[in-house]
């Protein structure tokens, strides 16, 4: 009877590590989603302002 | 320069929540100990628990900003919320995901109808109307009013969704089975998920740094666009309420 | 605020035409899709009832707020001095009562389809049917200015509604389900319920409503 404790503990050990797993990849993931938006936004931004810059100045 | 102490206090706060985050995953997986009836699969009770509670704190926060932001038309408010709506979200769905990942080994199915667990999907759906309205082809003054609708009267209607849905689960079964099992929480369990708490409210409060960042350097890029158009310089565009009465408002108030 | 209540009335009629052959419609697939069972077609009614008339509602707030928008009558409300409280108070009456008659008809279908008796408890009946509209009513005429054109808003309407109103849903099916079956007193916590949430919608719908007019 004991045995099949430990066997279905086992078993059950791939939930536990299935929902840290999705606690980081969705912590870091939104983190790192967060750096490519701004990096992106950063860039668009300076995009801009070197248009108009280049456009008000003949 | 104060661009600068603001990166660093991010940085800053971004190594802390990682450290509380180690602590609190060592607490939960090595120094608690297994459930006397459910084992190990008990530990995602400290994963699962602190996100539905700072999914809960995350829409308070959503709450209190809309209607500041409806009393006082000021940007800020509307930009705090949608931070802070869109990481409630992603709390939320965690929270979901992990209750069933807990649920599948304790209960037998990915989903059980359980109150908790349907009202917080009832909340998630809610909250991602929110985000839907935000992106709403419209002017950006009815969005953010809509969207803080939205989150005002989403936040007062989700304690009579629990309770409609605790009394509907009630009616099928008898006594409720509860996931924390034992009516007491041995103090080291206590312990642990007290910790796992306090590093998800860091996580928070980091994403919530974060995401306002982004926020407003994605309304840079606009502002950098319309700046010429409209002939203001754009760190006034940036500032400025999204709201035509207010913006003529303070610009008596400036003109004196 | 009667006069224009009885103007979105002679257009609601329009509306009927088009949401009670819709819902009629939704009933037969239901029908159809769970079976001839008596059994289960009886237990289910409720829920089906109610799974109706939220979709028609959807519909009719669609259409109710269509109307609306192409005559710009709503912006024709800001230039006057009413009470946007009263505006929203008498929006969501006349919304209550279109989709009333909307239910009485679809209560008799459902009724008629799926076996389920009406006579047990009447009043009860009748209590939970005009609470839980009066839930929607409010629900919808609180974000119905969003169907006003046809643009992406429309498709976000019923995303907000529909969760929102859940506790329409489950306490209004559970009360239709005591109130034609079962032992008496246990649908009044149910329609305690229904007050509670119309209460609070209604009390939020006035608070907010004014903000949502401003253009």
């Amino acid at each position: 009877m004991a045995d099949l404790g430990s066997v279905v503990a086992m078993a059950n050990l791939r939930y536990v590590v299935a929902g840290y797993a999705v606690t980081v990849v969705a912590l870091g993931g939104y983190v790192g989603s967060l750096f490519a938006r701004a990096r992106r936004a950063r860039r668009r931004a300076a995009a801009i302002a070197a248009k108009t810059r280049a456009a008000s100045t003949p | 320069m104060a661009r600068m102490t603001a990166r660093r206090g991010e940085r800053v706060l971004g190594v802390l929540t990682l450290a509380a985050l180690a602590a609190s995953a060592i607490m939960s997986l090595v120094v608690a100990p297994p459930d006397a009836e459910q084992g190990d699969v008990q530990r995602l009770m400290y994963v699962h628990v602190p996100s539905a509670w700072l999914a809960y704190l995350a829409f308070t926060v959503v709450f209190v900003s809309s209607i500041a932001y409806l009393r006082t038309k000021k940007i800020r408010w509307d930009r705090l919320a949608a931070a802070s709506a869109e990481i409630g979200v992603l709390f939320t769905a965690m929270a979901i995901a992990l209750g069933s990942l807990w649920g599948k080994p304790v209960w037998g199915t990915w989903w059980t109808w359980d109150p908790r667990l349907t009202t917080t999907a009832i909340l998630l759906l809610i909250y991602v109307g929110y985000l839907a309205v935000r992106k709403l082809p419209d002017s950006p003054a009815r969005r953010a009013r809509w969207a803080a609708v939205v989150g005002i009267v989403g936040f007062a209607d989700v304690p009579i969704v629990h309770l409609s849905v605790t009394w509907w689960r009630s009616l099928h079964q008898g006594p409720t089975i509860r996931l924390l099992g034992a009516p007491t929480i041995a103090p080291v369990m206590l312990a642990a998920l007290l910790t796992a708490v306090f590093a998800f409210t860091l996580a928070y409060a980091y994403l919530l740094t974060l995401r306002l960042r982004v926020g407003r350097l994605e309304e840079r890029v606009v502002a950098e666009a319309l700046s010429p158009r409209l002939g203001q310089p754009v760190e006034q565009l940036m500032d400025q309420s999204p709201e035509p009465g207010a913006r003529a408002a303070a610009g008596e108030a400036a003109r004196g | 605020m009667a006069a224009k209540d009885l103007r979105i009335e002679v257009r609601g009629r329009y509306g009927i035409g088009v949401v009670l052959p819709f819902a009629a419609t939704l009933l037969i697939a239901f029908g159809l899709s769970l079976g001839p069972g008596r059994t289960l077609l009886r237990d289910t009614a409720p829920g089906l009832l109610w799974l109706a008339m939220l979709f028609a509602s959807v519909l009719a707030f669609r259409r109710s707020y269509e109307s609306e928008g192409e005559d710009g009558a709503l912006e024709g409300l800001l230039l006057s001095p009413v009470d946007t409280a009263a505006v929203f108070l008498g929006k969501a009456a006349a919304v209550a009562v279109q989709l009333l008659v909307l239910e009485v008809l679809v209560v008799f279908l459902v009724a008629g389809l799926f076996g389920l008796s009406l006579a047990e408890r009447p009043v009860q009946l009748a209590g939970a049917m005009i609470l839980g509209t009066v839930g929607l009513a409010a629900v919808g005429s609180l974000f119905g200015v969003l169907s006003e054109s046809p643009r992406a808003r429309e498709a976000v309407f019923p995303l907000l509604v529909l969760p929102l109103a859940t506790p329409v849903l489950v306490a209004g099916v559970k009360a239709t389900e005591l109130a034609t079956t079962g032992p008496g007193g246990e649908a009044m916590s149910w329609l305690g319920l229904l007050v509670a949430f119309d209460l609070v919608f209604l009390a939020a719908g006035t608070l907010v409503f004014g903000y949502l007019l401003e253009d």
